[in-house]
């Protein structure tokens, strides 16, 4: 059993959780401060690809990312970029699908921080980033567990869109998710229940280490 | 020296009424502002502090102009030299006693001097969720002057504390506030507290000023 | 008032049912190649057996075989090949022997400005950064573009720049946005958005059938319908010459 698709969906987990987390909590933030009518406009976008079939998510990821598209040509003589069928691709690609699970996360644990202790800081001197950093982010703990782990297990799992733009290159973009599906293809089904097996248990001891982390922090 | 003129409109419900004062006040003055609830009081502190924004005013403290309605002058809360102790304190869960403190205020010297003024060196290693109500109002109150504010605003500071303790950290805060010579406006619904602890006050009644009372 | 309107639209519609239903529903899983040929092979069906309609599902001829092997309902199978096909007959689950309806032809396609002069040797071409093919093991297009690169000897040396496709389908759907070429069956150039690329010599030309064992198609009536009049009609059409027509209109050739 060739296990680089194991090393593909990790890297793909970590990368996806680790942009969205310093990409989402800037947007939690403004989307759970603010009080003007353009949040909900944004955050209905933004949490779209939950209801969004991930095969249409891709397969407009992929014309996006042909150079016959604005997109496409724009990141090629731009950058010399090409998304489709890299690694790069397959991950802005899992960013747009995750994006709704951090997202959520964050904004309630945002939320939940009581607005007098912002404001605390606020009146001892501290900008909004120190305020952040110091006060919202260490008391809202809980929160980014369940976004990291929602996301990292979200993306881990991710096909639909992996399928449309990846091109299934070994060691590139082959998934254990896609693996699994070749191999069932092929009328491998042992190869399948390799694949298969090694991916339910990883990920069920993965989810019992963050629930007890979880549950831990739940209790100071 | 510190002199406000504040209007705003407020909405309580489907009841809405204007906000409307006018005060001078001498460094180092502790005034009392009684009024029920939902008269303004508290927004009357937050338009000083900052996070609320009068509809029309001027807010000047020292040399300095906070707000001016005519000028479109309005520094933020962070800018301004205050103390803000709410009603339920709003102490950071993630640091001790100590930490709250220090937040404000990075000078160990200057915290172990504060936590001496209101007596709290045994509970410095303490978090907010181990304390009582009374020690957490203390501790409020020592972050509050740690940076030495111009002005101390205290949002119904002994509301939530039992009878017992009322009275013995009423005189706490009148003990500390002379020791400090900070000027400080308080608000409370407590007719009592306020002719115990302050040299002037006034009553607010819908947004207005109903009377002053005796000291 | 509204009520009655749609009464009248929901009686108009069960009218269109019943005439529907009138006619009996042959359910056949089609090889993604076969896509193009759809409506003029339902077509011509429906006027050799006016009795009975054909309804294809697609998939790639390895996918829908593990569906009918799992149970999925389908009546006959026409698979991309004979191998996927004669599985089916091993494992008991087909009325009958694998018959071959047609031979495929694989081009190579692209909707760039390369030199196709050389033929498979432009895959070596530094202009072309990714090409298309579907899975060897599970499309036969996929296989025999496989088998040609290696007969021509530079299978290994674009495998690094392959984007995998699972069936003709999605290799044609690479090759219409992000890759810069691929292999797919000839039929594929009748399809709707390929059209304007029909222009043999400047964005395709067909692999020469010498590099690669014939795509011999074959079809079988699954176990499950071997009393059904339908799928026996059906099988009837598949060799019949009105059929041998439209296949041959959409760049298959004849079984041999």
């Amino acid at each position: 059993m060739d296990p680089s698709p194991f090393l593909v969906s990790l890297r793909l987990g970590a990368c996806v959780t680790a942009i969205l987390l310093v990409l989402a909590f800037p947007l939690a933030w403004a989307l759970a401060r603010t009080r003007r009518p353009w949040a909900i406009a944004v955050e209905s976008l933004a949490t779209l690809p939950l209801v969004l079939s991930p095969t249409v998510l891709g397969f407009y990821l992929l014309s996006a990312m042909s150079p016959r598209s604005p997109f496409g040509a724009f990141l090629l003589s731009a950058f010399g970029l090409r998304l489709a069928f890299s690694f790069e691709g397959i991950v802005l690609g899992g960013c747009v699908s995750g994006l709704p699970f951090m997202l959520t996360a964050l904004k309630a644990g945002i939320s939940g921080v009581s607005r007098n202790i912002v404001e605390a800081s606020y009146s001892l001197g501290k900008g909004r980033v120190e305020t952040a950093l110091r006060v919202v982010i260490p008391n809202m703990k809980g929160a980014f567990l369940a976004g990291l782990v929602t996301t990292f297990a979200h993306a881990i799992g991710e096909f639909g869109i992996v399928l449309m733009i990846g091109g299934s290159i070994p060691g590139v973009t082959r998934t254990v998710s896609i693996a699994v599906y070749e191999r069932v293809e092929a009328l491998d089904f042992a190869g399948a229940q390799a694949y298969a097996i090694v991916l339910v248990v990883a990920s069920y001891v993965t989810m019992l280490a963050l629930n007890a982390l979880q549950r831990a922090e739940a209790r100071r | 020296m510190i002199g406000f003129r504040i209007a705003k409109r407020l909405r309580a419900g489907r009841h809405s009424f204007d906000l409307e004062l006018e005060r001078e006040l001498a460094d180092g003055a502790f005034l009392g502002v009684l009024g029920p609830s939902g008269s303004g009081k508290t927004t009357l502190l937050r338009c000083l502090a900052g996070h609320e924004r009068p509809d029309s005013g001027r807010i000047g403290v020292g040399q300095e102009l906070w707000y001016d309605s005519s000028s479109g002058a309005c520094v933020p809360p962070r800018l301004r030299s205050v103390g803000f102790v709410p009603q339920d304190y709003a102490l950071f869960p993630n640091m001790t006693v100590l930490g709250n403190i220090l937040y404000a205020d990075p000078d160990r010297e200057n915290a172990r001097e504060l936590l001496s003024l209101v007596r709290l060196e045994k509970q410095a290693g303490l978090f907010p969720r181990e304390l009582s109500g009374g020690q957490k109002q203390r501790t409020a109150l020592a972050r509050a002057l740690a940076r030495r504010p111009a002005i101390l605003l205290l949002d119904e500071p002994l509301s939530a504390l039992d009878e017992e303790l009322r009275e013995e950290l009423g005189d706490e805060l009148g003990r500390i506030q002379r020791a400090s010579g900070v000027t400080a406006i308080m608000v409370s619904h407590s007719r009592h507290e306020i002719s115990r602890l302050c040299d002037e006050s006034i009553e607010l009644r819908d947004g207005r000023l109903a009377g002053f009372l005796p000291t | 008032m509204i009520s009655k309107a749609v009464l009248t639209v929901l009686l108009a519609l069960a009218g269109l049912g019943g005439q529907a239903f009138s006619q009996q529903k042959v359910s056949v899983a089609a090889a993604a190649n076969l896509a193009a040929v759809k409506d003029d092979l339902g077509a011509a069906f429906a006027k050799k057996h006016p009795a009975y309609s054909a309804e294809f599902t697609f998939g790639s001829s390895g996918a829908l075989v593990t569906q009918i092997l799992n149970g999925a309902p389908f009546q006959v199978f026409m698979s991309a090949d004979t191998g996927f096909a004669q599985r089916l007959v091993d494992e008991g689950r087909a009325a009958g022997d694998a018959k071959v309806y047609a031979t495929g032809k694989l081009i190579f396609l692209t909707t760039r400005d390369l030199d196709l002069s050389k033929g498979l040797s432009v895959l070596l071409d530094p202009k072309l950064t990714r090409w298309a093919n579907s899975n060897p093991e599970t499309a036969p297009y996929g296989r025999a573009a496989k088998e040609a690169l290696e007969k021509a000897g530079i299978y290994a040396s674009s495998l690094p720049k392959l984007a995998l496709a699972q069936n003709v389908a999605q290799s044609l759907q690479f090759i219409m946005t992000a890759a810069d070429g691929g292999f797919v069956n000839k039929s594929a150039l009748y399809s709707k958005d390929v059209r304007a690329y029909d222009v043999e010599g400047e964005y395709w030309f067909e692999v020469d059938p010498a590099l690669y064992a014939p795509i011999e198609q074959a079809f079988v009536v699954i176990d499950g319908a071997k009393s059904s009049p339908g799928a026996a009609a059906f099988a009837d059409f598949l060799l019949s010459s009105e059929a041998a027509a439209v296949f041959a209109a959409y760049g298959y050739g004849k079984p041999k």
